[in-house]
């Protein structure tokens, strides 16, 4: 489904495609609500922000970021969701990272929902 | 030994310590290089060193584990019971032999995932024990093989396990088999708090380091590469029984974990070197304090560069991830620093885990103790001033500045420092997962215990910097404040206008304005007290005693409370956020994520050949649904049920894949699926043909909810439509969903922990939970609602109280479902909190706080008895009655507490156990109902199914023939393995052989624990036919609560019983002691020989009788006291007339013989005797009688004036006298005199007494006098002069405190023991010349002055003198 993206989206994308990619875990947690939801390969978690920055934080030290890329982005209910590929280590096959993001107003998206789950299919 | 080195004096110790740490640093960075640069050099060869270390230790484990099901095997294959029962059983299927191997395989303890099987000579299975696996399809090889076997067995997709067999023989002959297991994979349907995958492979890379994939079963092995390494892995017997890959560092991770390793132990050093540079730092300020004199400012330096070396050390540990590095991964620490659990960004990270909050609280504690040594100098000072009532003389200005200022200091600490204790409580709530409120018991979980012990830990370091700046602040504001109501008034002004500064302030605070205020009056009361109770001479000994029980437990509950309502605001704003959360997710249902979800499960079919393939030829479908619903966010999200239909290029289906079956069906669709294909067929023609179509659509089974379904082309090869649809609270037994089946989701949590409801136009629509029951909503809220989005309300339904947000959606959007114009309220409700709760979690707070109690207690005895104090010589009677109050207090509640528990849990097993039983009999009875005729309930249910009889009873029911499960009203959790197919051995042996038609059994559900409840419905001839059983999943998590509800209701109360004991008896003790009391300090009264005072008789019990019998003895006395004086007066008179007769009478002899001497030279003169001429003889005897007469009237005169000094009452000018000052007085001018040298220990600080000084002076003068008239001329000797505060040995015992102590001992003569009474006496003397009157004019003037005077000797080798005199503020 095609989707147009506010210039705020893209910039709150472009932020998080950045930190997924230098694995920084303070940039990505800046841009989540004051609380998100994470699940990390399994489980899910309600977390507040200083919580997930250091969860984040601890996944990134375990999986540290090869590449990042985002792969699809649309718009449903009022709710942006996008999904994307993390290569990390020497691992070939990717973990898959979804996320949702809801908006603030006009000008100001967060991060509601982080999940990280592994790919079985290529 | 001492180097001096320049101004470090460093010990040669120190030097020794240091190098070896900076050699032991500097050593391993050298190794580390050296290592670090040969793996560069020969990375590959590492990599394929450290793959096979992982492999082979990965195969190693395997090896173990089989070892150990080998062992266990064996151990049961031999045992002789089971090889006879065994043969009896397969001979003749003897009822009694295979009562007792079931019997014996009941009373099997096995570790977790464990199981065991035996089996007979036909291979099936007689007894068992633990989870069920199928058996594998050539087990029968067993029988004929001579030895064990291994096999890997699998269990759909849910269960692998790895098994050993072994046959069981008897003698040469096989008789049956065992097979033992332990599951190496288990997935669950839905992961959350009680259900968890678990995989060997997961816990291996934990281990390793590295990815792990272990292939079970899969006996192929892959190509090694570069990229990844593999090993099969064998059973003990040799079979192949999977492999495992690991993929090896590369060269980049290689060098980081060796480096990491190697940082680990650098770490290590560089915290020795650095805890060494802050104990030399420290050391060096101890220094400074002790210094003779004492400028604060160099200890002020000393100390300001040990904290900032302190605080330093603490950032720099959390730089360099210390201790957290050496606990990572590694149980039991880890938790510790697992920011899952904790973590918040406040303070720069000092916060960031549980256990680095509660290292940066331990720093925090030690700074705290650090400052209260450094302002203790202020202590000392405040302690000295107390008595000083002259007014301030110059400098009162700048005084009155620097207490303002300190006063404002003070108000910043108080102030600043409770902000900084609110904070922490909220973040220590608000960044965790840590449930603080859980009913679970009486001690919180450990990591619970760790936070809250950090907090309690940070409030007394508050408390601490508090006390020593009042101390500072005290020292400059007494001299300013000269009255007691002077300084009590200024004291009250200052905490008012600090309270009102803290009120002021309260809208920078988290935390509501009240509360707020409150905390830093309980701060500030706090310090206050401890600050004025510490100012008096407080030693070591007082300091160590107030760490008793009776005072670390009062502190550690004021704390506690001080801190509860911080907890608790923290955990109420979590559970309004959580309201907010679940009302945004309640309204409509809608998930967003899960169109989304869709989309992308659809959109991922495009572009892949296999996918079109396999629709166009429709082979191996399922397990092309199977991968692409296996990871996929659909899947992830939990909580719906998803299926997926596949058409070909016609539309015709080809499948359905049903997500919860995990089977693909090949039949057509019905009605309704066709109609909804077509539907979303045309909708996707006509929308121009997107890659993808998703559309909400009302549910099938509730058509209040939505479902979602999506749809999308693969050109040329057919059609693939999913649908998720949420899963219903009702299932199929209509029972309600346990919670623990929900999945660990932001929905599911919510959903397990509160009720929600939706109204539209004030009728309820939709609920969830049990706490809503109304249909209606109140008009009142509704009326609200229309001006106001959102209210908060406190309500009471049926007697218990609520917490309800009530929302009205901003967007009003328009309802698929409802009727448009409505208002739509979306509503959720949480049992509130009463005060058995508050009580129960301040309790367990409390309990938290005891972690750091006890040790300080435990201090406190050790060091007790270190100092020989233990156990003690004198307790006081207070004391005593509070540790007897304290001890029966504590067992009393310890033993309800105990009873309790066992009673509420016992009942609640009861009421469990009944409940089952009622249910099952029901059960029957619904049977028996539908009976035709005389047909058993047994073939009713063989007619009418067992689902048909769960919705009839409104029960989950599960139906067993023989051990096997055969029915189940919730087929799936059967499927999914989350109930076992097969009856527990406990059951099957309750129900087969010993004769019971109702049993129950604790299971297990992952880690949920409930329990299920068996009944036996028998056949004609009375022998168990089927067996219905009833887990009570929903029902236990209802049981469980009201269990922990009453738990917590009986520890608030435990705990009120507590106080209420502490507080009666404080009361009690108070009562009893204070009449005791009054009579010690009457009695003391009366050994110093005052009898007015008479004591008031307060009670009517023995107590007052007392008091009476002793005011009748004090008048008693008193009268003998004055009839006695008066005999000693009159003897005295009568003595001091017999010794001024005597005393006359001596000069008076020689006057007479003069004058008669005189005289008869006189008439000599007038007869003359012709030669001496004798007007001259008469002038030289004149002269000589004259002389001697003045001289002799000299003498009467002199003992005139001693006797007039003895019986006068002088006039006494009494002032506030330093003792150590007359002391000097008297002694310089004795030394002046003096050829041997009087030696002066005297105490460092002022003795302040109220004295004359001259009399005072005259007393010493007459005891140094003595002391150096009594040393021998003809040997050197020695007069020492001492003053103290403490009374010399022979004065110690039963001496109260308030006293000057001074002694003069002398090495003289001694005194000899016939005159040792006689000493005091006046007109007793050793000496040829004096009065004797001396020393009784000193006792006299020390008895005036309310002191006392006494003596030790010991002939030939000296006396001493001791005197006692009271200090001027005794009785402050």
């Amino acid at each position: 489904m095609p989707c147009s993206l506010s210039w705020a989206q893209e910039a709150t994308l472009d932020h998080i495609t950045h930190a997924f990619e230098e694995g920084d875990a303070k940039a990505l947690a800046e841009e989540a609500g004051s609380r998100v939801e994470v699940a990390l390969l399994g489980g899910s978690t309600l977390y507040s922000r200083a919580q997930a920055q250091y969860v984040l934080q601890e996944f990134f030290r375990q999986y540290p970021p090869v590449s990042f890329s985002l792969e699809r982005v649309s718009t449903t209910e009022g709710s942006t969701f996008a999904n994307g590929d993390y290569y990390f280590g020497r691992e070939e096959r990717p973990l898959q990272v979804f996320l949702r993001l809801h908006p603030l107003g006009e000008r100001q998206w967060e991060i509601r929902e982080i999940r990280i789950e592994e790919r079985f299919r290529e | 030994m001492k180097l001096a080195s320049g101004a470090l004096h460093l010990r040669f110790g120190d030097l020794v310590v240091a190098g070896i740490l900076l050699v032991a640093l500097l050593g391993t960075w050298g190794i580390r290089q050296v290592h670090v640069g040969r793996v560069q050099a020969h990375w590959q060869i590492q990599q394929d060193e450290v793959a096979a270390d992982a492999l082979t230790w990965i195969s190693q484990q395997v090896d173990e584990q089989q070892q150990e099901l080998l062992a266990e095997a064996r151990l049961l294959v031999r045992d002789p019971d089971i090889i006879e029962m065994l043969r009896v059983y397969n001979r003749s299927q003897d009822r009694e032999a295979l009562a007792s191997l079931v019997q014996r395989f009941d009373g099997l303890e096995f570790k977790e995932r464990w199981s065991a099987e035996l089996f007979d000579d036909s291979l099936r299975r007689v007894a068992w024990h633990g989870p069920s696996m199928p058996v594998d399809a050539d087990a029968s090889q067993i029988l004929r093989a001579g030895s064990f076997r291994t096999a890997l067995v699998q269990d759909s997709d849910w269960r692998k396990a790895l098994a050993i067999w072994m046959p069981v023989q008897d003698g040469i002959r096989t008789i049956g088999a065992l097979r033992v297991m332990v599951l190496v994979e288990v997935r669950t349907p839905i992961q959350n708090q009680y259900l968890r995958n678990f995989t060997l492979a997961r816990q291996w890379r934990w281990d390793t380091g590295m990815p792990v994939q272990v292939h079970w079963g899969v006996p192929t092995v892959p190509e090694q590469t570069r990229e990844s390494q593999v090993r099969l892995l064998h059973g003990l017997d040799g079979e192949v029984l999977g492999h495992v890959e690991v993929v090896p560092p590369d060269e980049a991770l290689l060098i980081v974990q060796l480096q990491t390793r190697y940082n680990d132990v650098l770490s290590f050093w560089l915290v020795l070197l650095l805890g060494g540079g802050i104990a030399w730092v420290w050391s060096r300020y101890l220094r400074a304090a002790s210094a003779r004199p004492r400028p604060f400012k160099r200890r002020a330096t000393w100390f300001v560069v040990t904290a900032v070396m302190g605080w330093g050390v603490r950032y720099g540990l959390l730089y360099f991830d210390i201790p957290a590095r050496w606990q990572r991964d590694k149980a039991p620490l880890s938790p510790l620093f697992d920011p899952s659990h904790f973590a918040s960004t406040l303070g720069g990270g000092i916060l960031r885990s549980s256990g680095d909050f509660l290292l940066t609280a331990l720093f925090a504690l030690l700074f705290a103790l650090g400052w209260l040594h450094l302002m203790s100098f202020f202590r000392r000072r405040v302690a000295r001033l107390q008595g000083v009532q002259r007014p301030m003389v110059g400098a009162r200005t700048s005084r009155w500045v620097g207490a303002g200022i300190a006063s404002l200091g003070l108000a910043v600490l108080v102030i600043g420092g409770s902000w900084m204790v609110t904070v922490m409580a909220r973040r220590a709530v608000l960044d965790s997962t840590l449930d603080y409120f859980a009913r679970s018991g009486l001690l919180p979980e450990p990591l619970v215990i760790i936070v809250c012990c950090a907090l309690l830990l940070v409030t007394l370091s508050v408390i601490g910097l508090a006390v020593g700046w009042m101390w500072l602040l005290i020292e400059l504001a007494l001299p300013l404040l000269l009255t007691a109501q002077k300084r009590w008034g200024g004291a009250a002004v200052g905490s008012a206008v600090l309270l009102i500064g803290a009120w002021a302030v309260r809208g920078n605070v988290p935390l509501e304005g009240n509360l707020f205020v409150g905390v830093v009056a309980g701060i500030l009361g706090f310090s206050g007290w401890l600050a004025v109770r510490f100012i008096r001479n407080v030693d070591i000994n007082q300091g160590l005693g107030m760490l008793t029980l009776r005072s670390v437990l009062p502190t550690v509950f004021f704390v506690s409370l001080l801190l509860y309502p911080l907890f608790y605001s923290g955990v109420e704003a979590q559970r309004r956020l959580r309201m907010v959360d679940a009302a945004e997710t309640f309204d409509e249902g809608r998930d967003p994520r899960v169109i989304f979800a869709i989309e992308q499960l659809l959109q991922d079919l495009h572009g892949d050949a296999d996918v079109r393939r396999q629709l166009r030829t429709g082979e191996s479908l399922d397990s092309l649904a199977t991968e692409l619903l296996r990871g996929s966010l659909l899947t992830a999200l939990g909580g719906y049920d998803v299926s997926l239909t596949m058409f070909d290029s016609l539309g015709v289906p080809v499948g359905r894949y049903d997500a919860a079956e995990q089977q693909l069906s090949r039949t057509t669709l019905d009605q309704s699926d066709a109609l909804e294909f077509d539907i979303l067929r045309r909708m996707y023609v006509d929308g121009g043909q997107p890659s993808v179509l998703v559309e909400q659509v009302t549910g099938r089974r509730e058509p209040d909810r939505l479902q979602y379904e999506g749809v999308t082309h693969l050109a040329e090869s057919g059609w693939v439509m999913a649908r998720a649809e949420p899963q219903t609270l009702l299932q199929d037994g209509n029972t309600p969903f346990p919670r623990v089946l929900l999945p660990a989701t932001f929905y599911g949590e919510l959903a397990a922990s509160l009720s929600m409801a939706e109204f539209y136009d004030g009728v309820l629509v939709r609920s969830f939970g049990r706490d809503f029951g109304r249909y209606r909503l109140d008009d009142a809220v509704l009326q609200t609602l229309r001006a106001h989005a959102e209210v908060w309300q406190k309500e009471t339904v049926k007697e218990r109280q609520y917490l309800t947000y009530y929302k009205r959606p901003s967007t009003n959007t328009e309802s698929v479902i409802r009727a448009p114009g409505g208002i739509q309220v979306v509503a959720v409700r949480s049992p509130a909190v009463n005060v058995f709760d508050h009580l129960y979690y301040l309790l367990r707070l409390t309990v938290a706080g005891l972690c750091i109690g006890i040790p300080f207690n435990l201090f406190g005895l050790w060091s007790r008895y270190r100092l020989g104090q233990l156990p003690a010589t004198h307790i006081r009677f207070r004391d005593k009655v509070l540790n007897a109050f304290l001890g029966v207090g504590i067992i009393a509640v310890a033993a309800v507490g105990l009873l309790g528990v066992q009673v509420v849990t016992g009942e609640n097993e009861r009421a469990v156990q009944s409940w089952l039983r009622q249910h099952l009999q029901d059960v029957e009875e619904t049977l028996v109902l539908d009976a035709q005729g005389s047909e058993m309930p047994y073939r009713v249910l063989q007619r009418t199914g067992i689902d048909s009889v769960a919705a009839r009873v409104g029960l989950d029911l599960n139906l067993y023939a023989g051990a096997e499960l055969i029915a189940s009203s919730r087929p799936q959790l059967v499927r999914e393995r989350l109930i076992d197919p097969r009856l527990p051995i406990a059951a099957y042996q309750a129900l087969y052989f010993d004769g019971y038609q109702f049993t129950y059994v604790e299971e297990q559900l992952g880690s949920f624990a409930y329990t299920a409840g068996y009944y036996a419905l028998l056949d004609e001839e009375g022998a168990p036919r089927f067996v219905v059983s009833v887990p009570t999943l929903p029902e236990q998590e209802r049981i469980e609560e009201e269990r922990a509800r009453t738990l917590a209701y009986l520890f608030g109360a435990l705990l009120l019983l507590l106080l209420v004991v502490m507080g009666t008896a404080s009361l009690l003790a108070n009562a009893l002691t204070r009449p005791i009391a009054r009579l010690r300090v009457g009695l003391e009264e009366v050994a110093q020989g005052r009898f007015e005072q008479m004591l008031p008789v307060d009670t009517r019990d023995e107590i007052g009788e007392l008091v009476q019998t002793f005011n009748t003895m004090q008048g008693q006395l008193a009268e003998s006291r004055r009839q006695l004086a008066q005999q000693e007066r009159q003897l005295a008179w009568r003595e001091m007339a017999r010794q001024v007769a005597h005393e006359i009478k001596n000069p008076l002899t020689p006057m007479k013989l003069s004058v008669q001497h005189l005289r008869r030279a006189y008439d000599d003169t007038t007869t003359g005797d012709g030669g001496v001429p004798p007007a001259s003889r008469f002038t030289r005897l004149f002269d000589r009688v004259t002389n001697t007469l003045i001289e002799q009237i000299e003498t009467l005169v002199r003992i005139a004036n001693e006797f007039s000094t003895f019986a006068r009452m002088p006039k006494r000018v009494l002032e506030r006298l330093d003792l150590n000052t007359v002391v000097r007085e008297a002694v310089d001018l004795m030394q002046a005199e003096a050829e041997t040298e009087i030696l002066l220990q005297l105490h460092p600080e002022p003795l302040v007494v109220e004295a004359d000084h001259e009399e005072l002076r005259r007393v010493y003068i007459n005891l140094i006098k003595n002391a150096l008239q009594a040393l021998p001329e003809d040997q050197p000797g020695e007069v020492v002069v001492t003053t103290s505060p403490k009374p010399p040995l022979p004065i110690a015992a039963g001496t109260s405190g308030g006293f000057s102590y001074s002694t003069v001992q002398d090495t003289g003569t001694g005194i000899s023991p016939e005159l040792r009474d006689k000493i005091f006496q006046p007109n007793f003397s050793t000496k040829t010349s004096g009065t004797g009157l001396g020393l009784a004019i000193t006792k006299k003037s020390l008895l005036e002055l309310e002191g006392d005077i006494g003596f030790t000797t010991q002939e030939g080798q000296g006396t001493t003198f001791w005197l006692r005199l009271p200090l001027a503020d005794r009785h402050l």
